[in-house]
């Protein structure tokens, strides 16, 4: 009997020690583990719900640019054209291209024979431009559109300046550039779309720079876009003071569309050509192939597939 | 809702559309119970307001464009948002009758934001805190060019098993005119957990 007790108590003894280890190891567990409710995290991982849609036209539209070198009291519309690019805008993939046309290019403009391309904004304004434009890359603009160097002042400080990426040192025109993404008054933008001297491929570079502050312009008003009322107001702006021949319904749209394009996919290329003489002035002979190889790349998505 | 915006009178371009437009069905004030979930409290009525509109329109004609124009805009807010999601509740699609047909397409395609099939199931209760429209018209010689509507809709969704949550979303849509009725065609929005 006094075994069997002694047993049994030996036995509730070990339990009680069993648990009394397993206690103090909850205790332990309890000071030494933090506990489950987590303390605020310092790091996040957030995936922001979004959805974007426009209801635009599945075809490029293509933009001719024009920058007249129209002096005060000078018509816009019938001066030289000191800057052309061609430009093609994608809504539906967000893709853009210009296509940057140095001015000396020789070229056939419709009823007036083969001269500058500058010159057919004199002869004809912006629709004989867009012709000789169309005949020597394949493409009609679907819409044509000019601003003087005022102008072009006036639309940079509108929208408090554009940041553009500048490739090469310049100092001309009283400004100085460096290399690298400027941000740029409306002063600066309209000299740094004029300044040729200095830069390695002249007209050419001269040309892409201007390309460069047509997409520098872009981002801007893309970002500026979500401001409220940001686009209203340029617009009302716009249609006060433009000489235009679009309704406001139109002009709303086209800048809907254009507001789709993702600066990151915008292409900045210029035709390529070789510098020589005609008439005894100083021309750009456009290289045929491989402005035809450019446009049939980008005609149908405004995307540049092959390089420009 | 549409009461609350006035009844003033259509004149230019103001879109006197006698076609019948998308109209809200979910009154607001009323209280939302799904099953056994209840959220004990009026919807939000719609806030509306027009920022901007010169270009030429008389401010007389200022109510009656912003009726027109938000019509499409409260329909979709109603439609989409505002809805239980349980057996008698209509199409998802319902909510883009004021849409045109490719940006409805592509609203369909992004439902997940633009509606609130993503938050809310057969047995979550929703109540609409908040329902704000901001409007920027553009307009040029008395004609209107089309219309930047800012949103900004509160909700809170009631699981069955009680999980309580808010949520907000924001943007905006664009919207124009076709065949005499405004309609959106764009829109970019962001939905958000708060």
């Amino acid at each position: 009997m006094t075994s069997i007790r002694l047993a049994r108590w030996y036995g509730v003894w070990a339990r009680v020690r069993r648990l009394t280890v397993f206690a103090s190891l909850l205790v332990c567990v309890a000071v030494v583990v933090p506990d489950a409710s987590r303390p605020p995290a310092q790091f996040a991982l957030i995936k922001l719900e979004q959805a974007h849609g426009l209801d635009a036209t599945d075809d490029v539209i293509w933009f001719l640019a024009l920058g007249s070198d129209a002096r005060p009291g000078q018509s816009v519309l019938r001066s030289r054209s000191d800057a052309i690019q061609l430009v093609g805008v994608n809504a539906r993939t967000h893709h853009a291209v210009t296509i940057g046309i140095p001015r000396d290019s020789y070229v056939s403009i419709p009823g007036y024979g083969s001269d500058k391309i500058n010159s057919a904004m004199v002869f004809g304004g912006p629709e004989l431009t867009a012709q000789a434009v169309e005949g020597l890359t394949g493409i009609r603009p679907d819409y044509v559109f000019v601003t003087s160097f005022r102008g072009l002042t006036r639309m940079v400080n509108g929208v408090k300046g554009v940041q553009v990426s500048v490739t090469y040192p310049m100092d001309d025109q009283g400004q100085v550039f460096s290399p690298g993404l400027t941000m740029m008054n409306g002063v600066e933008a309209l000299a740094f779309s004029r300044i040729r001297y200095g830069l390695p491929r002249g007209d050419f570079d001269r040309s892409m720079d201007q390309g460069q502050l047509l997409k520098g312009g872009l981002r801007t008003l893309v970002v500026k876009q979500g401001r409220l009322g940001f686009l209203e107001r340029s617009l009302e702006y716009f249609a006060r003071y433009a000489d235009t021949n679009i309704g406001p319904a139109e002009l709303y749209r086209l800048s809907r569309t254009v507001l789709e394009v993702n600066p990151a996919l915008v292409r900045v290329c210029v035709l390529t050509g070789s510098t020589g003489s005609a008439g005894g002035a100083s021309v750009v002979f456009p290289d045929v192939g491989s402005t035809r190889a450019l446009v049939q790349d980008v005609r149908r998505d405004a995307e540049v597939d092959r390089g420009c | 809702m549409v009461g609350l915006l006035g009844s003033g009178c259509t004149s230019g371009d103001d879109g006197a559309d006698n076609e019948p437009n998308p109209t809200p069905s979910v009154p607001a004030g009323s209280t939302t119970t799904v099953g056994t979930t209840t959220l004990d409290r009026p919807d939000a009525k719609l806030e509306v307001s027009i920022k901007q509109l010169r270009g030429g329109v008389e401010r007389k004609r200022w109510p009656a464009l912003q009726r027109v124009i938000v019509r499409p805009v409260a329909a979709w807010i109603d439609d989409g948002y505002a809805r239980d999601r349980d057996a008698e509740a209509p199409p998802v699609s319902r909510g883009f009758r004021g849409w045109t047909a490719d940006a409805r397409e592509l609203a369909m395609r992004d439902k997940s934001i633009t509606t609130n099939v993503a938050i809310v199931d057969a047995g979550t209760a929703v109540a609409v805190d908040r329902r704000e429209v901001v409007l920027y018209v553009f307009a040029s010689k008395g004609f209107t060019g089309g219309a930047t509507a800012h949103v900004n809709v509160a909700l809170t969704t009631a699981a069955e098993g009680g999980e309580v949550k808010r949520w907000r979303i924001t943007g905006r849509v664009y919207l124009q005119r076709f065949e005499a009725r405004w309609r959106i065609f764009g829109y970019d929005l962001s939905r958000q957990d708060v």
